[in-house]
């Protein structure tokens, strides 16, 4: 993971923490190192949108999902740096968002309030680490077009998720 | 909150408080009806009085360190003095040859222990007492004397001693419904608690045992060679996460309320590390 920098809001376009393989037409056997920071104007059909403000998750999920599973990823770690990455990441074909994003921090259901008000027409799935009554799991549950996992999932469930995008 | 055990101490202090404060009021006021009374005394009115004055004193300084059992003794001391004064005092009055209601005082005492006797037993005996002392004392006077008294009298005080027994059975059996009732919501309030911490614990480690699956499956993606050592490493996740899977019946007993969702992190920390927020 040494070669997946931090992102930074002020300059975002340079920063978005996106993995993605060395040829992203050919995803087989990745490499780790090939693991890499790209534009974000590269982000497009096909790429994953993980929203998860836990820096190592989020670059685990990015890695994982990029060597072990052969898809592209873009991970943002807040409400803000997702509205930052803008356009940019309505072109994702399935977007993962962790429910809480922190102490009152916008949450993830803020982020699919925002991806959905701005014509997003992709897959969304909520990961949650909190109980199932939990009041922003139930929010997220009842404002429905997303489907809810909690942690830990399996990888193979990560998997489905992501070589199911765009469903 | 008020335990039932708190709740139980305060009823015991307090009515051995104002049966001791009602004695000596009383007692006092007694004498001055009674004063004019020839060859009255005024040692019996004092010294139930003073008995009175001297156990709310006493209540007064213990108050921190009450127990029922104090109450109960209070009580019983109370009583047994106000007993011995109205044993004495009653003759005064039996003697004036003017009309008397008899045995007032004991026919009050009996329904005054009914609302403020600590326990059962106390307050049975103290009820027992008052009939007993009365009828005692009617059998102990001048047979002319026993002659003026009004038609059925001794007996009447035993009518008053079983109402006030029924009424002592009836209030001390709503008490010891509500100590329960306080009882159960402590317990309840305590398995709250308890459910709140349990998914909290369960809510804080749910993403690094997320983290160590991933990165479980990643290494396992880029190196062959590590299966063993990953497959040990899957099955301890897998146990870590049955273990969340059987907290999630704390789910139901735990209610959220407004602003819990934001404090949780914060206390979870909190009480974990004393430190601060760390994001489950």
């Amino acid at each position: 993971m040494s070669n997946l920098s931090r992102r930074t809001v002020d300059n975002p376009h340079q920063g978005w923490s996106v993995a993605a393989p060395s040829s992203v037409f050919a995803p087989v056997a990745i490499p780790h190192d090939s693991v890499r920071r790209v534009p974000a104007s590269v982000i497009g059909a096909g790429f994953v949108l993980y929203v998860e403000d836990n820096d190592d998750l989020r670059e685990l999920v990015v890695e994982l999902v990029t060597v072990a599973f052969h898809r592209r990823c873009v991970g943002v770690g807040s409400y803000e740096e997702l509205v930052a990455l803008g356009e940019e990441a309505l072109r994702c074909s399935v977007a993962i968002l962790d429910i809480n994003l922190g102490p009152n921090r916008p949450s993830g259901i803020d982020a699919y309030t925002w991806l959905r008000d701005k014509g997003y027409t992709g897959r969304i799935v909520f990961l949650t680490g909190h109980a199932s009554n939990h009041p922003l799991v139930v929010e997220a549950k009842r404002i429905g077009g997303a489907e809810i996992f909690s942690k830990p999932i399996d990888p193979d469930r990560l998997r489905s998720i992501v070589e199911d995008e765009g469903q | 909150m008020t335990l039932s055990r708190d709740l139980a101490i305060r009823h015991a202090w307090r009515g051995a408080f104002v049966a001791a404060a009602l004695n000596a009021l009383g007692m006092s006021v007694d004498f001055v009806l009674a004063r004019d009374i020839p060859k009255v005394s005024i040692y019996p009115f004092a010294m139930s009085a003073l008995v009175g004055i001297g156990l709310v004193v006493f209540l007064l300084i213990r108050r921190q360190q009450a127990t029922v059992r104090l109450g109960s003794v209070v009580f019983l001391l109370n009583t047994v003095a106000i007993l011995v004064a109205l044993w004495i005092t009653s003759g005064y009055w039996a003697t004036t040859g003017r009309t008397w209601t008899p045995f007032q005082a004991n026919k009050l005492g009996a329904l005054a222990v009914a609302m403020l006797a600590p326990q059962l037993g106390v307050g049975l005996a103290s009820i027992a007492g008052f009939a007993a002392t009365a009828i005692g004392k009617f059998y102990f006077l001048d047979p002319e004397i026993q002659r003026g008294f009004p038609v059925g009298e001794p007996w009447f005080i035993l009518i008053y001693a079983l109402f006030g027994a029924v009424l002592l059975i009836y209030r001390l059996r709503g008490m010891a419904l509500e100590r329960e009732m306080l009882r159960v919501q402590a317990e309840a309030a305590a398995a709250e608690r308890l459910a709140r911490t349990f998914l909290r614990l369960r809510d804080y480690t749910n993403t690094p045992i997320q983290t160590i699956a991933f990165t479980t499956e990643l290494l396992r993606a880029k190196n062959h060679d590590l299966k063993p050592i990953l497959d040990r490493l899957e099955r301890a996740v897998n146990k870590l996460t049955e273990l969340g899977h059987a907290l999630n019946s704390y789910e139901n007993a735990h209610k959220w309320s407004p602003g819990d969702e934001s404090l949780a992190a914060m206390m979870m920390a909190e009480q974990l590390f004393g430190s601060e927020p760390r994001r489950p």
